[in-house]
């Protein structure tokens, strides 16, 4: 009779920890979801922010430079004869830039940076403008 | 007669009409007017080279002495390298001076416009691609968490663990409550004496 009486107070126990902390994970739960509606909402406004201005820049390259060049600006793929307006649209900024001494319209380009072993600064890839035009580039391996 | 090509200038090509030389002069005129943008050198400088282009090549006489220039290939290193040019004046002439590369294109008058165009959006775009691609980053890192769970697995498991025990030790009281327990025989009891007066 005793351990009847036990086991009932343990399920019983059991029973009431469940609805108390119930609560405590619905809270957790919705918090997340919370979250979770929070960064949607953001990703979709900064999503039309930059669809707002992307458009029309796209727009403005395909119609000059044509549709190859617009699709290549989106997707990041540089080409030799590209300005280096267009390779700012697509690569960003560069991490470095060096200016040739004897020729005036050479500049080269230092995209993603790293630090060597030596404790050095060192980029992957090197893009050499000639005339504010791609001319080449280089990869690090 | 200067030796800019007057025809990249108004961004057409060299068998191009008198009509579309006067439109594309009319159109990058209003573009590149010095009193949109008073004090900028630049629109000032395309503005004059616009007009020059088109004071001769809107001449039909003046443009037909340009083309007879231009068939002598006396600006080749001002223009794009056009299929066939630099092969015929090779073949022409072997001189040192055309083996050389051709040299870079320049950009026509309206090429200029978009680029600057371009260059003035760049700064905007990159913030904005930035922040867009941001918050992506942040979107996927909160759903690859998975939403937690009402109960936890650690919770589940005790509370499966001790009701088990409990149904284990009902079970097992109840077997015991009938084979262990001693068998007590109940016998009648024997009939009280008022009862049996009665």
């Amino acid at each position: 009779m005793l351990l009847v009486f036990l086991c009932i107070a343990i399920l019983a126990g059991l029973l009431i920890y469940g609805l108390l902390t119930y609560n405590d994970h619905k809270n957790v739960r919705q918090r997340y979801f919370a979250e979770l509606k929070m960064a949607e909402n953001r990703l979709a406004a900064a999503r039309k922010d930059f669809e707002l201005l992307d458009k029309p820049l796209q727009g403005l390259i395909s119609k000059q430079f044509g549709n190859r060049m617009a699709e290549n600006v989106k997707t990041e793929t540089i080409s030799t004869g590209m300005p280096s307006e267009l390779l700012l649209v697509s690569w960003g900024e560069p991490a470095q830039v060096s200016y040739a001494t004897d020729e005036m319209n050479k500049e080269v380009w230092y995209y993603d940076p790293f630090t060597t072993p030596e404790k050095e600064t060192a980029y992957r890839t090197e893009i050499t403008i000639e005339q504010n035009r791609v001319s080449t580039w280089k990869d690090r391996n | 007669m200067s030796n800019s090509n007057y025809y990249e200038i108004l961004g057409l090509p060299k068998h191009t009409t008198d009509a579309e030389i006067k439109k594309a002069y009319r159109k990058l005129s209003l573009k590149f007017h010095p009193d949109k943008n008073p004090g900028d050198t630049y629109f000032e400088d395309w503005s004059k080279k616009i007009n020059e282009a088109f004071a001769i090549l809107g001449n039909p006489a003046s443009r037909a002495a340009y083309d007879q220039q231009f068939e002598t290939h006396s600006f080749k290193d001002q223009f794009y390298p056009r299929p066939g040019q630099y092969a015929s004046a090779a073949t022409a002439t072997e001189t040192a001076e055309e083996k050389a590369p051709p040299p870079k294109p320049q950009p026509s008058a309206a090429e200029q416009l978009v680029l600057r165009q371009v260059k003035d959006m760049v700064p905007d775009y990159l913030r904005l691609k930035g922040e867009y691609l941001l918050a992506k980053k942040e979107f996927e890192l909160v759903k690859k968490k998975q939403a937690p769970a009402i109960f936890t697995k650690q919770q589940l498991l005790i509370g499966s663990g001790i009701a088990l025990l409990a149904v284990a030790g009902l079970i097992y009281a109840s077997i015991a409550a009938t084979t262990r327990a001693p068998k007590v025989i109940m016998e009648p009891l024997p009939t009280p004496e008022w009862k049996k007066k009665a």
